[in-house]
């Protein structure tokens, strides 16, 4: 289980996972937590348990979104960072409470430079299953994964 | 639920509100995010630029999220002037329109397509569009 977030300015603070440091700490800001309270008491859920479940126990870290490479920051091009998990339940609408993931499903959070969380969401990997897909690089879609470090294969939390 | 959410009467009355699709501009993330549906989703990856949201019961278009926005009208400044009307407001549908055209991505047309046709008339105020 992770901790929940603590209210911040009228958004959620959260304790992210660092590969090479302490925790640090990322928001969801209040303009973006009351823009996905409209979807309803679910959504408001995957962002408390889910995010916070993510960020405190990703499977693994990318970084840099290619296309947002030329706006990296730092010498080795420290930028946006994608947590990618599998949490242990995903929410259903309305109430009905919540079921595990398939084996297909996983949930990344994508943070900026500036430590806010922009977007968080369930995707399904195509041709393989999830464990395989967060050990793999992507660069279609990041620069490099940062966790698990490519030499310690396994040692993912 | 976090006593302060709990206590935090604008989103209590938010919660409280039926659903009307919603969209809106991040800073942050300088990306547009969009919801027709108020239903558990999956992210679907289109290109560097959109990923369209699908219901995960049936796969239905639900969303999309658009990145790099202002990004993208610095670097096109063509697909700008189609995409901006009045008071510096994003049309989705026109968005979809250009960049199917732009991108030149024939894979996605049909997808493309397909949003345009859930975002038809949909505006989304910008803060600003640099030059």
């Amino acid at each position: 289980m992770a901790t929940l977030p603590i209210p911040h300015n009228g958004g959620l603070r959260f304790q992210a996972f660092h590969p090479a440091d302490k925790p640090f700490p990322v928001v969801v800001t209040r303009k973006k937590l009351l823009f996905w309270a409209k979807l309803g008491a679910w959504r408001l859920e995957e962002v408390k348990v889910t995010v916070s479940e993510v960020l405190e126990h990703p499977h693994a870290i990318f970084q840099g979104l290619r296309k947002e490479e030329d706006e990296n920051k730092g010498p080795d091009g420290a930028g946006w960072w994608c947590f990618v998990g599998v949490p242990s339940t995903r929410f259903i609408k309305h109430g009905s409470g919540a079921r595990k993931p398939n084996a297909r499903e996983i949930f990344p959070v994508f943070v900026t430079d500036e430590d806010v969380v922009y977007n968080a969401r369930w995707e399904e990997v195509e041709n393989e299953n999830n464990v395989v897909w967060m050990r793999e690089e992507h660069p279609e879609r990041f620069r490099r994964r940062i966790f698990p470090d490519p030499g310690m294969q396994g040692q993912s939390q | 639920m976090i006593a302060e959410l709990e206590n935090d009467a604008e989103l209590q009355a938010i919660l409280a509100m039926p659903f009307k699709p919603i969209a809106q501009y991040d800073e942050d993330g300088d990306c547009v995010e969009f919801f027709a549906e108020n239903v558990p989703f999956n992210a679907v990856r289109l290109d560097d630029w959109v990923a369209m949201y699908v219901a995960e019961n049936d796969g239905r278009l639900v969303g999309c999220l658009i990145k790099r926005v202002q990004r993208l009208f610095r670097e096109c400044p063509d697909l700008q002037e189609i995409v901006l009307v009045q008071d510096n407001k994003m049309r989705l549908d026109y968005f979809f329109v250009a960049a199917a055209v732009h991108f030149q991505n024939r894979e996605n047309v049909h997808r493309y397509n397909e949003l345009k046709r859930a975002t038809e008339g949909v505006e989304v105020p910008l803060p600003c569009v640099a030059a």
